[in-house]
């Protein structure tokens, strides 16, 4: 084996093996440390557990939200099959901070310099997320979906300098598996295929539009297959095809659709960025590239995920823009590292880039999940319990949606029952004679997104038809549901009586007019 | 002066002392002769026995352990098929060579290279093959053309007579015996052969012109142990109909991407049936083919791997005729699936000391390759059905079926590993160039309901008629753009 082909080798086993193996280990090492309560599968556990089980809201917390999408319970499942909830939570993050860390590798190694930038890149994303990534938004649904976007920005710039198959592939699967992480990945992520045929026909004008069509085909099948595939779960399991997408549209009519102004409009920004970059990019050797037009790119990169972020902030999802955060940091790196040849300028960008997602991460996503530790967990169970138990033998809480799942993932008992797809008449008819509790929380932020307050808008503040509010747990308030008919049964059973007996009056008048007659 | 039929005596006696059965009567272990031995009767036969009465009296369970067994099989052939694919976009997939390397290569003297070309009834092909074999750029007089004609083919010969054939074409008649099957004639004809290297072509084939070349270069240039190279096969009448498109976008994936991927993995190759490029020597020491085989060049690929040498894909493409006729396609496939059976009996004949002789990630090749395609293609149309009465009528029953993890694999397998087979043959048309056949690739679900069909003829068949060689017509084809 020649010398360059083994050093070569070594640099991958370092860069693409050891480093992101020890960084992934430290993270997930100092992160257990420092965040008390840290939990790094987030809210996956609490779903697993019902999918391991078998049970019906498993499979509609798997596909019900486009907000909550199954790739990390996809990820997460087998873990939690094969290990314990503490450690399959550990392994899960481990193994999707190894693959956001080897995909930035990946992405970087054709750059100059490729070692150095590739371990600095690497070390960086690490104390970042660290530092900067709040603690309950640490975990597999931001990571992992970040390591599918370096894979497809990487790929698609390879792809632009080289049009290999091989890399059109990887951008349309890497894109298809952002496309199942939640609603605001995707609204980023359908970007880069949409700029596949852009970048073809600049590259290759002269190519028969048969070949256009085939490489854009091979791009957007993944996607296009795996959003069918989300929707015809939905149809199966939801009875509604679109039935993940429900809140966004309420989303949306409450917004005055500003959020897909907001997705979209930066979408656009960055796909412009993207096509002007990647036609600027011919790889290391035939390079066409200006300094102005890099300049330009990287400016419109900052005002597009600057502009996406504070727009996400401003419409109460500042959560989506913390998950986002991390996407963002990868990518700018990895343009930073692809773009610029010079040592200094790579580290100049890469340090105005790290600046502005520290500054992004302070002033524009304060929001954090508040995710409640495993003892506040407990502790609120108990209370729940203790208060339902005091009242009644034959009780049973429901805790609707994700935030549900999440309180009950590590609750033994049969009181409290999680519940996707909550509607009042259903539960009184499937659960007759029962006395029934709901336990809702406080609409904010992702929570805000659950099923419940698109059907339910107001439930928090003022309960609903049938329900009745029974007491408050900090964030959480429990209602009762009311089994006495409501006020619109009543006037009908009145009208109904009063038709009856008018009815029965006739009758007994025209037995009397016979026996009179007679 | 051409090398007319010869039929004097002296060729006679020449053809008689060769025995083209020689494999099936030195090692009968390793010929399909007896398609399937005393103690593998007894093994089917106890495992049958076996299932019914454990279908008896537990058959919940048994048809739970059954689909849970077809279910991890199908995820690991998925990912293995995800591995090979990968592995094709290697550097060293396929050996290819540039119009600059070929040049720099003359002045120089070239081997003698032989051709067998076996033949029967198809006079319609002939003047093509001829035309073909003449337009090789290989020097005339290093070329040794063998056309291997049956005795009773009174078609084929009389045209064969008639023809003013170039140097260096030759006709050998086969002598009418037991089994009639190319294989034979083939054997026959190695026997004959005056070539270093050789190679086999049907009777349709149209090989690119520089492929002699190519395939010694390969030859020199591999490792010692690289006993074959292998050409990749594709269609001159892709656009015919809905079948030759299938057909095409079906070999487009199997030479453009699985194949190299094998050969980047340095694994066992199941050969194609033409344009397999030998060292002669090697092809004689090994006794040449199987002739009751019905595919003798799968056969060979593994008895190659058995004795130590390998096989290469080379970047130059066979052109040759899709069956365009869903009968006699069925009746080909048939063949090509009964043969793949017929293989995997012979090889598993003493399966630990296969295991010895070609290494354990061979073997793994061996029976996902040869043993694990043809169960597939046997089992994917309960499946099939299973999953269409789910979706359709969502019985208990189905989902009883499928417990726990093994519905989540099943899952997998029904959105996941049915993408992933269609998704790869789109690539393989792109490779290939065939941009209108992605559209129809999407469609190919379709084509496996053939497969299948042709996978349960093959499976009864092999127990009915093993050697029953269903000879597929050629001359069909309407030419498009190669």
């Amino acid at each position: 084996m020649s010398d360059c082909r083994k050093e070569y080798k070594w640099l991958r086993l370092i860069t693409g093996g050891v480093a992101p193996m020890l960084l992934a280990l430290v993270v997930l090492a100092v992160a257990s440390m420092t965040h008390e309560g840290w939990e790094p599968a987030g809210r996956l556990a609490g779903i697993c557990k019902e999918l391991v089980q078998g049970t019906t809201q498993g499979r509609q917390a798997l596909a019900g939200s486009c907000w909550f999408g199954p790739l990390s319970t996809l990820f997460y499942l087998p873990l939690a099959w094969i290990f314990s909830a503490r450690i399959a939570g550990g392994v899960a993050f481990f193994l999707s901070f190894f693959l956001a860390l080897w995909s930035v590798r990946e992405a970087l190694k054709s750059s100059a310099h490729a070692f150095t930038h590739i371990l600095a890149a690497q070390v960086g994303i690490s104390v970042l997320a660290l530092t900067v990534i709040p603690a309950d938004l640490l975990s597999v649904n931001t990571v992992l979906p970040a390591a599918f976007f370096a894979i497809a920005f990487g790929s698609l710039l390879d792809w632009s300098a080289q049009m290999r198959l091989r890399d059109l592939v990887m951008t349309g699967i890497s894109v298809a598996m952002i496309s199942i992480s939640g609603f605001h990945f995707f609204a980023l992520g359908i970007w880069l295929v949409l700029s596949l045929p852009l970048i073809w026909f600049w590259h290759r004008p002269g190519e028969p539009l048969g070949r256009t069509s085939s490489a854009a085909l091979i791009g957007w099948l993944p996607v296009i297959y795996t959003f069918g595939t989300w929707i015809m779960l939905n149809w199966l399991i939801m009875g509604d095809p679109v039935f993940f997408l429900r809140s966004l549209i309420t989303y949306g009519q409450q917004t005055g659709y500003q959020l897909l102004v907001v997705v979209f409009a930066p979408g656009a920004l960055l796909l412009g960025y993207l096509t002007i970059g990647t036609l600027f990019y011919r790889g290391q050797e035939d390079r066409v590239a200006t300094v102005w037009g890099n300049r330009l790119f990287a400016l419109l990169i900052v005002v597009a995920a600057a502009g996406y972020l504070c727009g996400l902030s401003c419409l109460g999802l500042a959560w989506c823009a913390s998950e986002l955060l991390f996407s963002l940091l990868l990518i700018s790196l990895i343009f930073c590292g692809r773009f610029f040849e010079s040592r200094v300028l790579v580290a100049v960008s890469s340090a105005a880039f790290v600046a502005l997602a520290i500054w992004l991460g302070s002033a524009f996503t304060p929001y954090s999940l508040n995710l409640p530790s495993a003892d506040e967990r407990q502790t609120l169970r108990g209370e729940v319990e203790n208060y339902v138990r005091a009242r009644t033998k034959y009780g049973r809480v429901f805790v609707p949606g994700y935030t549900g799942l999440s309180l009950l993932q590590d609750y033994k008992g049969s009181l409290l029952v999680p519940n996707l797809h909550f509607r009042v008449n259903t539960l009184r008819q499937d659960y007759f004679g029962q006395d029934l509790y709901v336990l809702v929380v406080k609409p904010e932020g992702v929570t805000a997104m659950e099923d419940i307050f698109s059907a339910y808008p107001g439930i928090y503040q003022y309960g609903c038809e049938r329900l009745l509010y029974a007491q408050t747990f900090g964030e959480w308030h429990l209602f009762q549901v009311v089994s006495a008919p409501t006020w619109r049964e009543l006037q009908s059973a009145k009208k109904q009586l009063i038709v009856l007996s008018r009815k029965l009056s006739i009758e007994r008048l025209s037995g009397f007019s016979v026996v009179v007659a007679l | 002066m051409c090398d007319k039929i010869d039929l004097g005596e002296e060729m006679r006696r020449i053809i008689a002392s060769i025995d083209p059965l020689e494999l099936s009567k030195k090692h009968p272990e390793w010929s399909a002769s007896v398609p399937i031995t005393l103690v593998q009767k007894r093994v089917v036969l106890a495992l049958f026995v076996l299932l019914l009465v454990a279908l008896v009296f537990a058959p919940l369970k048994t048809a739970q352990i059954l689909i849970a067994f077809c279910t991890i099989f199908y995820m690991i052939l998925t990912l293995y098929k995800f591995v090979v694919i990968r592995s094709s976009i290697s550097p060293g997939a396929s050996i290819n060579y540039t119009p600059e390397e070929m040049a720099a290569e003359e002045p120089r003297e070239w081997p003698v290279y032989s051709v067998l070309i076996p033949m029967y009834k198809e006079p319609e092909v002939l003047q093509q093959m001829v035309k073909a074999m003449t337009e090789m750029d290989y020097p005339a007089d290093k070329k040794d053309i063998q056309f291997l004609l049956e005795e009773d083919d009174d078609l084929t010969l009389p045209a064969a007579m008639a023809m003013d054939m170039p140097q260096g074409f030759r006709v050998t008649v086969i002598p009418e015996s037991f089994p009639r099957t190319k294989p034979k004639a083939c054997n026959i004809g190695l026997y004959l052969a005056e070539g270093q290297y050789l190679v086999i072509y049907d009777a349709d084939d149209i090989p690119e012109s520089d492929q002699f070349k190519k395939a010694v270069m390969a030859f020199e240039h591999s490792e010692k142990t690289v006993a074959c190279v292998q050409s990749r096969l594709n269609y001159y009448n892709p656009y015919q109909n809905i079948l030759t498109r299938w057909f095409t976008a079906e070999y487009s994936t199997w030479y453009d991407l699985q194949l190299p991927g094998l050969s980047a993995l340095h694994a066992l190759i199941p050969l194609g049936g033409t344009s397999n490029h030998f060292k002669t020597k090697v092809l004689q020491e090994l006794m040449g083919w199987d002739a009751y085989n019905v595919t003798e060049d799968c056969d060979l690929g593994v008895r190659l791997v058995r004795a130590g040498y390998a096989t290469r894909m080379l970047t130059t493409t066979t052109w040759e005729e899709a069956c365009s006729h869903l009968p006699s396609w069925i009746k080909q496939r048939t063949r090509w699936q009964k043969g793949y059976i017929q293989t995997w009996f012979v090889h598993m004949r003493h399966p630990l000391q296969l295991l010895k002789e070609i290494g354990l990630v061979n073997y793994i090749h061996y029976q996902l390759l040869i043993g694990g395609v043809t169960f597939s293609v046997l089992v994917n149309p309960i499946f099939w059905i299973m999953a269409l009465v789910w979706f359709v009528f969502k019985p208990a029953g189905v989902a009883m079926l499928f417990p726990g993890p093994i519905f989540a694999a099943g899952a997998f397998c029904l959105f996941v590993g049915n993408f992933v087979f269609v998704y790869v043959t789109l690539l393989g048309c792109y490779k290939r160039g065939r941009d209108s056949l992605l559209w129809y690739s999407l469609l190919t679900p379709i084509y496996w309901v053939f497969m299948s069909v042709s996978g349960w003829r093959a499976f009864f068949q092999f127990f009915h008629d093993p050697f029953v060689w269903e000879k597929t017509q050629h001359g069909l084809a309407q030419k498009s753009e190669g």
